[in-house]
């Protein structure tokens, strides 16, 4: 799709675009100051709103076929965009290939969350 | 994004016990496309060193022989490395399904994940069902028994697996797929060589011998 992946509008109301893939969307880009709403497209090319979270997460899965038919084949599968406030957080993981999104909640102290790279976190 | 390589220890040390970065020489990058893994039995034909890609006939000569008393585990597994035909394109894994061996394949990440690469094995590369007899697929119902998958896995990354290591590997649920980073979640900035160690145990007097491909898949993440 021609669109950013994400588009981040921060609480001084500057906007920052994401880049338009999944293999390279600019995350770990995003400038580090109080975000206000995150837009976050799904694979109808419609945009998910996360809004007034304390830090978003994103992070794409991917499988990678090291035998057997089709080998060598990296196949995306989802992308998870995540955001946390008081102690919960909630995830959406989003198949882009089906477009099918499950929505998650968390306590944040869960090992999944906890062991999640913490350079994938805004501030 | 991350990147990952696969490398199979094909050194000429028996059994390997140093890494991929301190003996790069002893492992070969598997070209993932064109090369692929055999896993047969001790044969004078299909082994290490065999200069030309075996023949279905010589590959069902070499086949392990199923046992009526005890549980068969697969001997020998070899790179059919198209790169060296001609030369050397039988390759075996040293390591392979040995007891306390760390170092047989090599999972080379060049970048940070967000949480925990896992190997799984699967019927195919679309990831729905684990049927094949090799992953513990039955006639009867219930049709799918991961737990009786004869692929058996353990990751050696950080600790030495002992004796008699392995879990059976099929599908995705929690106790059949194998963390790579040994249980320490995501991997850091800057990347990570995980390892694993694979052996495929046929059952005592199994019923249904077949020439069956599965495939095996490695799940990673990354921040993107």
């Amino acid at each position: 799709m021609n669109t950013p992946l994400f588009i981040v509008l921060f609480t001084d109301n500057d906007i920052y675009y994401g880049k338009k893939t999944y293999e390279d969307a600019g995350w770990k880009e995003i400038p580090n100051k109080p975000i206000k709403k995150i837009f976050f497209r799904i694979p109808t090319g419609d945009y998910l709103i996360l809004a007034d979270y304390e830090s978003y997460y994103h992070y794409v899965e991917v499988i990678k076929v090291i035998s057997g038919e089709n080998a060598g084949k990296l196949q995306i599968q989802f992308a998870h965009i995540l955001g946390k406030r008081n102690g919960r957080v909630v995830e959406y993981k989003i198949n882009v290939l089906s477009g099918n999104i499950e929505v998650k909640l968390y306590d944040e102290k869960i090992d999944y969350i906890q062991k999640l790279n913490p350079i994938g976190w805004t501030k | 994004m991350t990147s990952l390589e696969l490398y199979a220890h094909t050194g000429t040390v028996k059994t390997p016990e140093e890494d991929f970065v301190t003996t790069p020489a002893d492992y070969t990058l598997v070209d993932l496309v064109n090369d692929y893994f055999i896993w047969t039995g001790v044969d004078t034909v299909v082994k290490d060193g065999m200069t030309t890609e075996p023949t279905e006939t010589q590959l069902i000569t070499a086949s392990p022989i199923i046992s009526e008393s005890v549980p068969v585990e697969v001997p020998v597994c070899l790179l059919m490395d198209y790169s060296g035909i001609g030369v050397d394109c039988l390759k075996q894994v040293f390591g392979m399904g040995e007891d306390n061996t760390k170092y047989a394949f090599c999972f080379s990440f060049d970048g940070a994940t967000a949480t925990e690469p896992q190997l799984e094995a699967w019927d195919d590369d679309t990831m729905l069902t684990i049927e094949n007899k090799v992953l513990g697929g039955s006639d009867e119902s219930p049709v799918e028994n991961p737990e009786d998958s004869m692929v058996n896995a353990v990751c050696t990354t950080t600790d030495n697996p002992g004796e008699d290591w392995g879990a059976p590997l099929a599908g995705d649920g929690a106790t059949y797929v194998v963390l790579l980073n040994q249980g320490d979640g995501a991997l850091e900035s800057g990347g990570k060589d995980c390892y694993a160690n694979i052996k495929i145990i046929i059952p005592t007097n199994y019923a249904n011998p077949a020439i069956e491909t599965f495939s095996l898949v490695v799940r990673y993440t990354f921040i993107s």
